[in-house]
């Protein structure tokens, strides 16, 4: 049995700034382009920027505000929701509306919230921080036939179901009885691991609990680590019990410390985030979230775990509320190491970066250039597109759209010479590193391994590059396919992919889907299941973004252009990020806060801290519908 | 309604002398003029336990569905593993998966409707599943209200906007709500016979477990009182978990039977796909047999599984791939699609003959006047009736177990497009759950 470790390497930020606050005012040059720019514009202009049109002109025209939907409208009747219709509920847009606007709480419909329980990478996070669990996240290889993640507090637990790309939707009931029963055996094996280790237990009691301190110390530890466990102080009656159960005998004189620490960690308080909000006069069926709420919503957002005292230090002082304070707390959130880890977890749920281990390590690989395929560069795959997404985040100036043409990547030499056929880097020695890839080959994640070889490995790579491309880059919601679907059409000798793929798409009942997925993915067909590219001249690239102005295209830098000069890529991002940071599918109500996100994200040229920071700032973030009232 | 009217020895005895007369097996016959064979089902008769049993990807039909009808068929090439049993079960054809949601990708209605019978949703299954009905009307009575296994992981969405979990459970709790399934053989291990190496635990540590999830519950509690309605259903949800858990702890085992108790020897090793669907089979008979549950589901794993060209995912792969010596074959799915036959009738018979050893499992174990496979109902089956042209319609579908008596085995029935449902609801009438409607239907299935 080979047994191989990879862990992830967590890149240490130290005290790396992110980039600076931008302003989203807008310059005067920018309004007149709103309203008076028609000529056309180059397909690849730059998003946001104040000299060119903020969304390209393969349409036509400049549009500040997002289209419906990027190809709703379009004759091939493509989603037709546009971004969030996979939520099945966003239809439609409001009306342009003068910049700058925002989606004022008068506007404001946040849509129904739900009390949200740890997802299980949650749970691992908030454990770590919250009483010293030591794991490491990352892959290993198993009886040489899988990957398998490598074991965290979790992993026995129900896997979280993933809906809308995420693992955080809470709007189904997800607790059983396979929960609480794991949840008992983590908590007494934390808490046991605890105590039985005296820096540990120091460090999360915090008091000597032998000798005459010890009532002092009991009560301190109950009031501060319930804190903690709870994200806000404990109430009166909360603090009795909870001493009460610390107070009792045992056989050591931290066993009942222990039982506190069992407790809390199956405690409904703690595996759920529970919301309660506070009247505002000016909308009263809606609640503003107080300040702890709010420091809970934040911490799991930006940093994927529970806050920590300093930041209920924050919320207790009312440094969550007004715009300016909770700006400079969101600020400071996201200059913290663990934005990083955060932000990182979003992206790879988002653009399912792991899909590439769930392929085989060593299996038959389809390999038609010429290239070399190892089992590590599966894991490695993944690390180079969350390097390069990391990069596209926290760089200065950096812009997001890149994602889908960038000529560079960030990569170690392995890469570079199995897949991209680049000299080792000089640099070979120091691991990954940015590097520049061959001239006109590649375009940001279109062209990276990660993508390439999780859809190049299926029996029909073309149409699983066109549905990630579809629902993944795009957030559309393809057709249903048909009840019944005749198997896909033997080859005929000599008959090439598209010919093959062509007569099946001569069924009507296929031709719906199959007609926006092949023909999309055939631009990409000069890259083979391992990522490797190809000059020859006998392979074509040329393909068809249906439903697209334009659609037509060769290549993957020409698709990379159409894609980020599309405002349905730049409506997907947002759309992607707010689903994440509100556990839920959007709705129609939420199509107000996606344009005023959208916005902001287009005046700060494609700044994706910038959307964060707009989100966690955001009325939809900060107000939740009062389902008392809305259920009544 | 319990539409079967039981006529007991005493009852009989106790009735009317003109009864006297008559043969005592005519007059037992349930209300279908079917007769029972223990017909002094009293208090001390054996419970009738209640499966669901999947396997991915369907079948091709022309391997599945026997030519004749009635007692006298010929078992077809992937019923052949079950030739042992084949008076234990019945082949029931021409029944049919719900279609009513707007979703339509076979799998995901197909495994999302499997044993609950109502329409999907984006978000879950539409409805509770026939154990989970089972578990929540009688679960209490036993230690586990119900076991809920898979031997493949959880899936990421087959599409983006459709719950992972539609494709990856059958056994639903409510609408939406999963029973998540045990996937690892060692968390089913522990579950059942205690952690690994554990020894007998103090008074301290029983006091004090229990003192803990008291506090635990009244928090929920606390809780449950300040949440709006959505949200008490989750908190409510976690409260009675909760009390199950504490039921499953403080009830120690009943039965002293070593196999019972401790269980058979752990694997030293985490087992492949195919060793652990074996195991947690074997399992599962033992908890039925030792009477710590009496309902539960297993899935062999999800349709759509190891959906990439290598194939190697899953042990499974390999182990047909051995079978039919050839060193690379597509995964189940595309060969389904690729209408790859060989590979069809190896991976289904690899997985009829997991459902093999249950049964030989459940019946090598002698209760009351026969063995606990005939006390058992077992709903097996797949999400789809064509793997290839993922057709949702006439499933196969297998009822074995004869229910206490309840149900006459050993044949092929075949229905000319009736709701699975219908099956559902006579599966748990048979049982005698009292359950007059499920999933809509209220008539159950004739000629069962």
């Amino acid at each position: 049995m080979a047994l191989l470790l990879f862990a992830a390497p967590s890149r240490v930020r130290g005290a790396r700034r992110p980039a600076r606050l931008r302003s989203v005012i807008l310059g005067a040059s920018f309004v007149f382009c709103l309203l008076g720019c028609s000529t056309s514009v180059p397909d690849n202009g730059q998003v946001g920027s104040s000299a060119a049109s903020p969304t390209g002109g393969a349409s036509g025209g400049a549009r500040l505000t997002p289209e419906p939907s990027g190809i709703g409208g379009a004759a091939s009747g493509v989603g037709g929701g546009g971004v969030g219709s996979a939520a099945g509920g966003m239809q439609g847009t409001v009306p342009p509306q003068p910049w700058p606007y925002t989606c004022s709480l008068e506007q404001l419909d946040p849509g129904p919230s739900f009390i949200r329980k740890l997802t299980n990478r949650e749970y691992d996070n908030s454990v770590r921080d919250l009483l010293g669990e030591n794991f490491q996240r990352g892959w290993r290889i198993v009886r040489d036939v899988h990957f398998e993640a490598l074991p965290t507090p979790s992993s026995d637990f129900p896997q979280d179901s993933t809906i809308g790309g995420f693992d955080n939707n809470a709007e189904v009931v997800d607790i059983s009885v396979e929960h609480a029963s794991q949840y008992l055996n983590q908590a007494e094996r934390i808490a046991g691991a605890v105590v039985a280790d005296p820096k540990r237990r120091d460090k999360v009691i915090g008091c000597s609990l032998e000798g005459t301190a010890r009532a002092a110390c009991l009560q301190d530890f109950v009031s501060r680590f319930g804190r903690l466990a709870y994200r806000r102080p404990l109430t009166v009656e909360e603090n009795s019990a909870f001493l009460a159960l610390a107070q009792s005998p045992g056989p050591s004189p931290y066993s009942g410390a222990q039982l506190v620490i069992e407790a809390v960690l199956q405690s409904p308080k703690f595996l759920f985030r529970h919301e309660s909000g506070t009247k505002d006069p000016r909308r009263p069926e809606l609640l503003r979230l107080g300040g702890y709420e709010l420091a809970s919503r934040l911490a799991y957002f930006l940093w994927g775990t529970a806050p920590d005292s300093g930041l209920l230090d924050r919320a207790a002082a009312g440094e969550l509320e007004g715009p300016v304070a909770l700006a400079n707390t969101v600020d400071l959130m996201l200059n913290d190491a663990r934005a990083e880890e955060g932000l990182r977890s979003l992206v790879q749920q988002w653009l399912k970066t792991d899909r590439i281990l769930q392929s085989a390590p060593g299996g038959p690989f389809k390999n038609e250039y010429g290239g070399r395929w190892t089992f590590e560069l599966q894991p490695k795959s993944e690390e180079e597109t969350l390097r390069f997404v990391s990069d596209l985040i926290w760089r200065d100036k950096a812009n997001f759209l890149d994602l889908v043409t960038a000529s560079y990547s960030i990569i170690d030499w392995q890469l570079a010479s199995y897949v991209y056929k680049i000299p080792e880097p000089s640099t070979a020695a120091l691991g990954w590193v940015r590097a520049e890839l061959p001239a006109g080959q590649r375009s940001g994640i279109l062209t990276q391994p990660s993508f390439l070889v999780s859809t190049g490995q299926h029996q029909a790579p073309a149409i699983e590059r066109g549905k990630y491309i579809r629902e993944v880059l795009l957030c559309e919601t393809l057709p249903q396919p048909p009840p019944t679907i005749p198997a896909l059409p033997e080859k005929i000798r000599d008959e090439g992919e598209r010919e093959r793929l062509a007569r099946h798409r001569t069924d009507p009942a296929c031709s719906a889907c199959h007609a926006l997925l092949e023909p999309l993915g055939f631009g990409l067909a000069r890259y083979d299941g391992i990522g490797v590219y190809t000059e020859d001249p006998n392979v074509s690239d040329a393909g068809t973004l249906a439903g697209f102005p334009s659609p037509d295209f060769v290549g993957a830098p020409a698709l990379g252009q159409k894609l980020r000069s599309s405002p349905a890529l730049q409506q997907c991002v947002v759309s992607k990020v707010l689903t994440y940071a509100l556990a839920r599918t959007l709705g129609s109500g939420d199509v107000c806060t996606r344009d005023y996100l959208s916005q902001a994200f287009l005046a700060s040229e494609g700044s994706f801290l910038e959307l964060v920071r707009a989100l966690a700032r955001s009325e939809a973030f900060t107000y939740v519908r009062d389902e008392q009232i809305a259920t009544r | 309604m319990n539409r079967f009217k039981r006529i007991s020895r005493r009852t009989l005895l106790m009735g009317a002398g003109a009864t006297l007369g008559l043969p005592a097996l005519d007059i037992m016959q349930d209300d279908r003029g079917r007769f029972f064979v223990n017909s002094a089902r009293a208090a001390t008769s054996p419970p009738v336990r209640i499966l669901t049993w999947f396997m991915p990807n369907g079948v091709h039909p022309s391997v599945w569905h026997p030519a004749q009808e009635g007692t006298d068929y010929e078992l077809t090439a992937l019923l052949e593993p079950l030739a042992e049993f084949k008076t234990d079960f019945s082949v029931l054809t021409g029944l049919d998966a719900n279609r009513e949601s707007i979703l339509t990708d076979g799998h995901i209605v197909g495994t999302g409707t499997f044993a609950n019978g109502m329409p999907i949703t984006n978000l879950g299954a539409g409805g509770p599943s026939l154990d989970q009905v089972a578990a929540k009307l009688k679960g209490a009575e036993t230690r586990f209200a119900s076991l809920v296994l898979a031997a493949g992981p959880e899936s990421t969405t087959v599409q983006e906007s459709v719950s992972g979990a539609v494709i990856s459970n059958i056994s639903w709790v409510a609408k939406q709500q999963r029973a998540p399934a045990i996937r690892d053989e060692r968390v089913l291990f522990s579950k059942l016979f205690g952690a690994s190496g554990s020894t007998a635990e103090d008074a301290y540590r029983a006091q004090s477990r229990k003192s803990v999830l008291d506090l635990v519950k009244s928090e929920a509690v606390s809780l449950s009182a300040v949440v709006g309605p959505a949200d008490r259903q989750k908190i409510d949800a976690h409260l009675s978990a909760v009390r199950e858990l504490e039921r499953s702890i403080f009830s120690p085992p009943t039965n002293t039977d070593p196999i019972c108790a401790v269980g058979p020897e752990r694997p030293a090793a985490p087992l492949d796909g195919v060793r652990r669907a074996e195991v947690m089979n074997e399992l599962l008979a033992i908890a039925l047999k030792c009477d710590m549950t009496r309902y539960g589901s297993f899935m062999v794993t999800n349709g759509r599984d190891c959906d990439n060209e290598s194939g190697l995912c899953d042990a499974r792969n390999s182990a047909v791939a051995q079978a039919l010596g050839t060193s690379t074959l597509p995964a189940q799915h595309n060969c389904h699609h690729d209408g790859n036959m060989p590979g069809i009738l190896g991976y289904g018979r690899l997985h009829v003959g997991f459902f093999a050893r249950l049964l030989k499992s459940l019946k090598a174990t002698p209760e009351g006047n026969g063995t606990v496979l005939d006390n058992c109902l077992i709903y097996m089956g797949s999400e789809l009736g064509n793997g290839g042209a993922h057709d949702v319609t006439n499933l196969p579908l297998i009822l074995a177990g004869k229910g206490g008596g309840t149900v006459t085995t050993g044949r092929h029935v075949r229905f000319g497009g009736l709701p699975a449902a219908r099956l559902m609801l006579s599966v748990l009438q048979r049982a005698g759950l009292g359950v007059t409607e499920f999933a809509k239907q209220v008539e159950p299935l004739p000629g069962i």
